[in-house]
């Protein structure tokens, strides 16, 4: 058997690290009788060996796929109250039309709910994500009516818009969806000097590797699709890289380097399709 | 369990409710109240978007809130929920609930306070007037309920301070004027009616106690210093009335003064009769509460109330033991107002009252218009120059030349500058008041001003007699000179004003100038009317000085007498001249200098020359006797006095004269005498018989009469 007609290398990564989809029976034997796939197979597995176990990220995917479908959000008002109390004491005062501090919007289900809020305290619009089932609001991809940018909720379902002053139109609505995969990497002690990579699955077996390295003044942060669940290969999908200082919003490409990247903490990354 | 939206519902409630304009006080507690369902759904429900939406504006609530407004389990809430979002939040509010810590502690602190039986006999709670601040405002505690029956809380008590003003008004208004300065929703809500009520009870005991007339008109102006209280009228009842008559105590002169101490609290309502109308078995509890966590001391409630509430508060007490709250049971606005636990009269000495009522008099209308502006008057007066003032006398008075600024400066009887008159030249120096005449000319009662510039050179204005109006309007001009009579009056010559004078013949006023030259020496007399228009004129052969007009021949118009010189004849000459024929020269009209032969010759009443003595010719150089005084003696008698030494000034000829100006007698003084004898004793006079003397002076006085001197033996 001659190496052109060998598996390519990404099936002997997937067979490398148990992913599923590899036809495990056929590669064994194709191995028996290939000693370029033996040595290949080796050097994959001693290069996932190396890498850095203190960097190793958590598996899992909590959020991933909650929200089956975009979820539509609409506005929603619990309280019907004259907007001019009437009241019968004397010297009661006369009540002003409320200019209401917060917007709520709902989903039609009732089960989840996004909050519009302005913080006086630092002049920001923030947007909370509530669900009424207890189910994790964190990294869940928020579009908002009028807005051209998405944003990604932090661990407390929060989005912080800054400046931005929202709704701002007649109709808004709020659009919902969960990651279709969730990757997490802990807070790890990296080694200064030396890139160190982490390879990182979801619960629906995409691999992620993450390779952080340092650059004179600053880190960097690789990331590199190993593999893809097979209901996302080949789709458009975008990357929420988020840290306790922020999060990024990109359209995912197999190698990804992002520059000038803090790690301070953990750091969860999703994948939206 | 509590779901998202359960919670959601709450916080929409609570912000229209934020939003309504309700007290602090009660924000907060709705705030609370709010947070408190938050807690207990903690687990499906995150606060941080609540703490964001809500605990800026509880924050703001609890800087403006009252402390003294919670109840004890309020200030727990307030202090636990502090307490909580530290807890789940970290520092991330800390300064929003360093506010509400502060008010937490504060409250705390308030009630703890109150609640100390040693406060009441320390002095913490001792009773202050209130409102000392010397206004005629009265300031006191009114209690009352608030219901919330729209905010989902129970009703309470609460207290506020009634701030009451009263203002006496016009007796002409036919009624009393009210204003209630608090938000009310209807203006004729039990509110205003209970007001009119209460001030008509409050009027009414104050006529019968101190007999303030029912006549007297007050404004009333009551105002509750809060926003956004509810409350009915009906609760300020009896502390409406309180505060009615306490402040006319204030701006009435009564005989005694009357405080409500701020330790007491009134509640109920009150008929117009005066009497209290009880209140409701819950409106009462409520008050009670209020009343029992408070600073208060003394609670007023209708007497009827008395036995429901004294069971009420044993109960509270029970919790409280140390706490002691006093109720007063009042069944009419007399009794409350007698009570000296809750308004005290402080009775004033006969000489207080009297200066009170001095004092209030002054504040009647018409004396405070009055003085105010005699005091702007005043403030004006010492502001503005007083020639500005409405009263200022413009009538001129005297008049000066004024060398540093070139001008006739005119004042008033006090001296006081009217008007300033610049002259073009050169004003000279000298004692020129001779040459300013302030009078009436026009019996018009203001005096106009008469003046003969003395210019150093020639000008203009130099020899010139000026006439101004009182209020320095030039009436007219004339010169003073008479051109071409007398050798040396050529054209273009100087002359010395010597005098201006005003004399009165046949009551009309007459303007006297005289100016004088030498070389030969002559003066120029003229004549004026009060428009300027010549009335005569004459010059003498030296020097005159007009002295007065009198009547001399009896036609009842009188002569003009002029102290002389006669430099010609080196004497001293009495001229009385007649106004309807005052013209020419005086004598003499021969001259071995000058040649006066063309002289027009003078047309005088009376000319007497008095010619040197023997003295004079010794101690004058030149040796002229000089016209040192004249005086009426007696009716129709002149004395003409003449000088006749330099070295002794008090060597005198007297002339005794008669009204023709007649010498009928001649006498010298001592110290002619004594200098004469000196003057012998040198040898340089021979010793003369006095009486043989002074006949020869008498013969030696001369008397023009037509066209030549003569003597007394000789006419």
């Amino acid at each position: 058997m001659t190496l052109s007609n060998c598996p390519k290398g990404r099936v002997w990564d997937a067979f490398v690290l148990g992913l599923p989809g590899v036809d495990v029976s056929f590669l064994t034997s194709h191995l028996d009788g290939c000693e370029d796939c033996r040595f290949l197979v080796s050097d994959r597995r001693s290069y996932y060996s190396s890498l850095s176990s203190e960097a190793r990220g958590s598996i899992g995917d909590v959020a991933a796929r909650i929200i089956p479908v975009p979820l539509k959000l609409t506005p929603l008002s619990l309280v019907e109250i004259s907007s001019r109390v009437e009241s019968v004491m004397a010297a009661a005062g006369p009540a002003e039309q409320p200019s209401l501090a917060a917007s709520t919007f709902a989903s039609d289900d009732r089960r989840w709910m996004v909050k519009a809020v302005w913080d006086s305290t630092t002049d920001h619009e923030k947007l909370y994500v509530m669900s009424s089932e207890g189910s994790t609001v964190a990294g869940l991809l928020v579009r908002l009516s009028g807005l051209a940018v998405d944003y990604v909720t932090d661990a407390k379902g929060c989005v912080d818009l800054g400046g931005v002053r929202w709704p701002m139109e007649a109709n808004p609505h709020v659009i919902v969806t969960s990651p279709a995969a969730t990757f997490s990497l802990k807070a790890a002690v990296l080694p200064e000097q030396r890139p160190s990579s982490a390879l990182l699955k979801s619960g629906h077996n995409d691999v992620l590797k993450v390779t952080i390295s340092h650059a004179e003044t600053s880190r960097s942060l690789r990331l590199e699709i190993v593999a893809l669940a097979p209901d996302l290969a080949g789709k458009p999908l975008r990357v929420a890289v988020q840290s306790a200082t922020g999060s990024q919003l990109l359209n995912l490409e197999p190698v990804m380097v992002l520059d000038d990247f803090e790690l301070p903490g953990a750091l969860d990354i999703y994948l939206f399709a | 369990m509590t779901s998202i939206f359960d919670i959601e519902q709450e916080a929409q409630r609570l912000e229209r409710r934020l939003e309504m304009g309700i007290p602090p006080e009660v924000q907060l507690v709705l705030g609370l109240k709010f947070f408190e369902l938050l807690r207990g759904a903690s687990g499906s429900c995150a606060p941080d978007s609540y703490l964001i939406q809500f605990l800026p504006r509880l924050a703001a609530a609890a800087s403006k809130a009252d402390p003294e407004w919670f109840f004890p389990e309020e200030v727990s809430d307030l202090l636990g929920f502090a307490e909580w979002v530290r807890k789940v939040e970290g520092d991330a509010h800390s300064f929003s609930l360093a506010t509400i810590t502060q008010l937490g502690g504060a409250s705390q602190k308030t009630l703890d306070e109150s609640m100390r039986a040693d406060v009441m006999s320390s002095g913490l709670l001792s009773p202050a007037r209130v409102a000392a601040d010397g206004s005629d405002s009265i300031v006191l505690n009114c209690l009352f309920v608030e219901h919330f029956p729209d905010l989902d809380l129970p009703p309470r008590g609460r207290l506020l301070k009634l701030q009451v003003t009263a203002t006496s008004i016009s007796r002409k208004i036919a009624a009393g004027d009210l204003v209630v300065r608090n938000p009310v929703t209807k203006p004729d809500d039990r509110f205003l009616a209970q007001a009119r009520d209460s001030v008509h009870a409050a009027r009414a005991y104050m006529e019968r106690r101190y007999g303030l007339s029912l006549a007297k008109r007050y404004r009333f102006d009551f105002a509750v210093d809060t926003a956004g209280a509810r409350f009915t009228g009906d609760s300020l009842g009896v502390a409406f009335a309180a505060g009615a008559i306490a402040s006319l105590a204030r701006i009435e002169v009564l005989r005694e003064r009357l405080s409500i101490l701020s330790d007491v609290a009134f509640s109920g309502a009150l008929q117009p009769n005066g009497v209290l109308s009880p209140i409701d078995d819950e409106a009462l509890k409520r008050k009670i509460d209020r009343a029992f966590f408070s600073r208060l001391k003394y609670l007023v409630i209708p007497r009827e109330n008395i036995k429901d509430a004294w069971t009420y508060l044993r109960e509270v007490e029970s919790h409280h033991p140390d706490r002691k709250l006093e109720l007063v049971g009042a069944d009419t606005l007399d009794s409350v107002a007698a009570d000296p636990r809750l308004i005290q009269g402080e009775r004033f000495s006969s000489i207080g009252s009297a200066a009170r009522r001095v004092w209030r008099a002054k504040r009647a209308p018409a004396v405070e218009v009055s003085a105010l502006l005699a005091a702007a008057l005043l403030l004006l007066y010492l502001i503005l120059p007083a020639r500005y003032m409405p009263w200022f006398d413009r009538n001129p008075a005297l008049g000066n030349f004024n060398l540093a600024s070139n001008s006739l400066d005119v004042r008033n009887r006090d001296s006081v500058l009217i008007w300033s008159e610049p002259f073009p030249s050169t004003l000279a120096t000298g004692d020129w008041r001779q040459l300013i005449c302030v009078h009436d000319l026009d019996g018009d009662g203001k005096n106009e001003v008469l003046v003969i510039p003395h210019t150093t050179e020639a000008s203009p204005q130099r020899d010139w007699l000026y006439c101004f109006s009182a209020d320095c309007e030039l009436r007219f001009r004339r010169y003073c000179a008479v051109s071409g009579q007398y050798p040396g009056d050529t054209s273009g010559v100087l002359y010395d004003p010597e005098w201006i004078n005003v004399a009165t013949v046949r009551g009309n006023p007459v303007i006297v100038t005289e100016i004088a030259n030498n070389s030969p020496a002559r003066s120029h007399i003229r004549f004026w009317n009060a428009r300027g228009d010549s009335l005569g004129w004459y010059v003498n052969a030296g020097g005159s000085h007009f002295i007065l007009a009198r009547d001399l021949d009896g036609d009842s118009t009188e002569e003009l007498l002029f102290l002389c010189y006669n430099i010609r004849m080196r004497g001293c000459a009495l001229i009385a001249l007649s106004l309807d024929s005052a013209s020419g020269c005086s004598p003499p009209y021969t001259d071995p200098v000058w040649d006066l032969n063309g002289l027009i010759r003078g047309r005088q009443f009376a000319y007497a020359l008095f010619l040197t003595s023997d003295l004079g010719k010794v101690d004058l150089d030149p040796w002229s006797n000089q016209p040192v005084g004249f005086r009426e003696s007696v009716e129709g008698q002149f004395d003409f006095i003449t000088g006749e030494s330099s070295k002794s000034a008090s060597a005198k000829i007297i002339y005794k004269l008669d009204r023709g100006l007649r010498v009928r007698e001649v006498r010298v003084t001592d110290e002619f005498v004594q200098r004469r004898a000196e003057l012998l004793g040198e040898g340089k006079l021979p010793a003369v018989d006095w009486t043989q003397y002074t006949r020869m002076v008498f013969n030696a006085v001369s008397y023009w009469q037509d066209t030549c001197w003569v003597v007394d033996g000789e006419m």
